[in-house]
């Protein structure tokens, strides 16, 4: 048990964030992406990727939203898994199609905790840039951050962010013990154990709810904690929040998705026979 | 990132099991739970000590395996899991005994931890005041130098357990009576000392806090922790270090279950989004509090990670039991072991966003943490 990023996790964060600095919001980073070798992330070796894994590419895809960025990672990811681009031409930096059929199985179950790392991303930047603005920006005589509203406020979207994360970056290395085939552990884990019952479907489900409410919730708040300025065309923060708005609901809605979470718990539910009547009666039609 | 118990842990957790499952201990659980009122815990807690697991991050030589906080959270899960109650465990293993571990000279430690970690002996935390809560540094309570020591006077309040416990963790005032942070030192007070009254006070939760009033009590100067006068920054560590929110953690995932299991045909189809986002709640706060525990064994403690934790853990557990009382209610009389578990956690529920440390004390730690922010 080591729920902390890794060496490796945090060259690879630290490499990318510099790589994107200068990177504008909503700046095409494909050929930035190539340069860095990045495609082929969590592509197999074979194919002439690093072989990484979704714990990799999510922190990929987190620093992503965090520069507010348009990429072809995810897409590209997606591409290789389903087909209509072979993982070797992603790898070597081919472009993936712009629309692509909705993915189901594990492609979907991966695009989706890819997708909640990027929703993280987006939180996380439009947060710093709140505390920024909230450091800078003085009225009454002080900077607003002083006030405790504001600080509150501040405060409570770092945890809801924290959250997100975690549920994502546990989703992620539920999903990879899946792929590589280590068995279960034996039934002794504690109470509570493991989250979301081990099942990487679920898992990948509330992480990406999880996600996707951070980020309109904190580029929402963000950009209240800017002002008005943050409504004009030259603050970064209202792409952010425009971003979050399309990408929250890409790989379904949060609704959706938590219903969808809250059928999978019935289904592990402890009580067998009474699961069955209440799964009668809330519908079979939740996935 | 490594979300799997290693082996090493997954031995301890057999070990644990083990002994919670012997017929003495079964009797002795089974036995709390058929008694009425606050249960005295402390034979359970001899029987499991006796099995020498209780205190598992201490060093062998008082009475422990050697190992780090994280195998202290395996017990705790553990503990959680077969129905102990915890805070006996939390109180005289998890605080007290850290405090003594972290600024405890050799002798008191020898005194003290081999009867912890054995469950032969047990503490309780007086730090609270009817004038200093969150404002910890407003306490009044005097030590007063005397031969070979000092006298304690003062009044203590809202501490669990304390009727049934030998040794208590105080913090005192032995400067300036004027002044915060300077002059206040952590002492033990024997609790069957000449002087020392111990107060029932009823509580909306199952457990009952008690009044420790303290006229005169004679402590030498061998109880004293740490530097006389220099307190202050022992009693925030320790504070902090409660902070990893396992037991909120848990009691979250507890009532999480209890209320899934609980739900009725009829309330299936209106709860299923409510049932997924309780459920990533309870599974984020352990999420949390073992990312909290993982810093803390890697030597890497970060208060302001701890608060985050607490904040997010303490808060859960509360959503979770309000969620469950709207599901099933809170009767008074609940007729099943079920809708008891959900009454009582609606009981327990506000206290756990009160105790070490608020959730508004916990914002403003986390608040002034953010760079850029003038706080």
């Amino acid at each position: 048990m080591r729920p902390l990023p890794d060496a490796l996790h945090d060259e690879l964060r630290a490499a990318l964030r510099r790589a994107l600095h200068d990177v504008p919001p909503r700046g095409d980073v494909h050929d930035l992406l190539g340069r860095l070798g990045l495609h082929g992330l969590e592509i197999a070796p074979a194919a002439g990727g690093l072989g990484l894994g979704l714990s990799y590419g999510v922190v990929v895809a987190e620093e992503l939203g965090r520069a507010a960025a348009c990429d072809t990672y995810r897409s590209g990811c997606l591409a290789a898994e389903t087909g209509p681009t072979a993982a070797a031409d992603v790898a070597a930096g081919a472009r993936p199609p712009a629309v692509a059929p909705p993915p189901a199985g594990d492609a979907l179950v991966r695009a989706r905790i890819r997708q909640a790392g990027y929703l993280v991303g987006l939180a996380a930047g439009a947060h710093e840039l709140a505390v920024r603005r909230s450091g800078e920006r003085r009225q009454f005589g002080r900077p607003i951050a002083a006030f405790q509203a504001t600080g509150f406020t501040l405060a409570a979207d770092l945890v809801q962010i924290e959250e997100a994360r975690l549920l994502t970056a546990y989703a992620a290395w539920l999903a990879d013990r899946d792929t590589a085939g280590i068995p279960e552990a034996a039934a002794d884990e504690p109470r509570g154990w493991p989250p979301a019952d081990g099942e990487p479907e679920l898992a990948a489900i509330q992480a990406l709810a999880a996600a996707a409410e951070a980020a309109t919730g904190v580029t929402r708040r963000a950009l209240h904690l800017h002002g008005t300025y943050g409504l004009t065309g030259d603050a970064a923060i209202q792409h952010y929040y425009r971003l979050a708005g399309t990408e929250a609901t890409s790989l379904g809605r949060p609704a959706a998705l938590w219903r969808a979470a809250g059928h999978r718990r019935l289904t592990a539910g402890p009580d067998t026979e009474h699961t069955t009547a209440v799964l009668a009666a809330a519908g079979k039609d939740e996935r | 990132m490594d979300f799997g118990f290693d082996p090493h842990q997954s031995r301890l957790r057999a070990r644990i099991r083990a002994v919670l499952a012997t017929p003495g201990v079964r009797r002795a659980i089974d036995d709390l739970a058929a008694g009425t009122g606050e249960p005295d815990e402390r034979p359970l807690y001899r029987a499991i000590g006796a099995a020498g697991v209780l205190a598992p991050d201490w060093p062998a030589e008082f009475g422990g395996l050697g190992g780090g906080p994280m195998s202290l959270a395996v017990v705790a899960e553990e503990l959680s899991r077969a129905g102990v109650p915890d805070t006996l465990h939390i109180n005289t293993v998890q605080i007290v005994g850290s405090v003594l571990r972290a600024i405890g000279a050799a002798d008191q430690q020898r005194r003290w931890l081999p009867r912890f970690a054995a469950g032969e002996r047990f503490a309780c935390v007086l730090y609270t005041e009817p004038e200093a809560g969150s404002d910890l540094a407003a306490l009044t309570t005097r030590a007063e130098p005397a031969p070979g020591g000092y006298l304690v006077s003062g009044t203590k309040i809202y501490s669990l357990k304390a009727a049934l416990c030998d040794v208590a963790l105080a913090a005192v005032r032995t400067g300036d009576p004027g002044s915060r942070y300077d002059g206040i030192t952590l002492v033990l007070i024997d609790l069957h000392a000449p002087g020392v009254r111990v107060a029932r006070m009823p509580s909306l939760a199952d457990e009952h806090f008690h009044r420790v009033e303290l006229d005169a009590v004679f402590v030498p100067e061998s109880d004293v922790l740490g530097e006389p006068g220099a307190g202050w920054a022992a009693l925030t560590t320790a504070l902090a270090m409660e902070r990893t929110g396992l037991d909120y953690a848990l009691k979250a995932a507890r009532w999480y279950d209890t209320a899934r299991a609980a739900l009725t045909p009829g309330d299936a189809a209106d709860s299923l989004a409510d049932l997924g986002r309780h459920g990533a709640r309870a599974d984020a706060a352990r999420l949390l509090a073992w990312a909290a525990l993982a810093r803390l064994e890697e030597d890497r403690f970060d208060p302001v990670f701890a608060a985050m934790a607490k904040l997010h853990t303490s808060e859960s557990a509360a959503a979770v039991a309000e969620w469950g009382a709207a599901l099933h209610g809170a009767a008074a009389a609940p007729a099943t072991g079920r809708a008891r578990c959900l009454e009582s956690a609606w009981r327990e529920a506000p206290g756990l966003t009160i105790s070490a440390g608020v959730s508004e004390v916990m914002l403003e730690l986390i608040a002034g943490s953010l760079s850029g922010s003038a706080r």
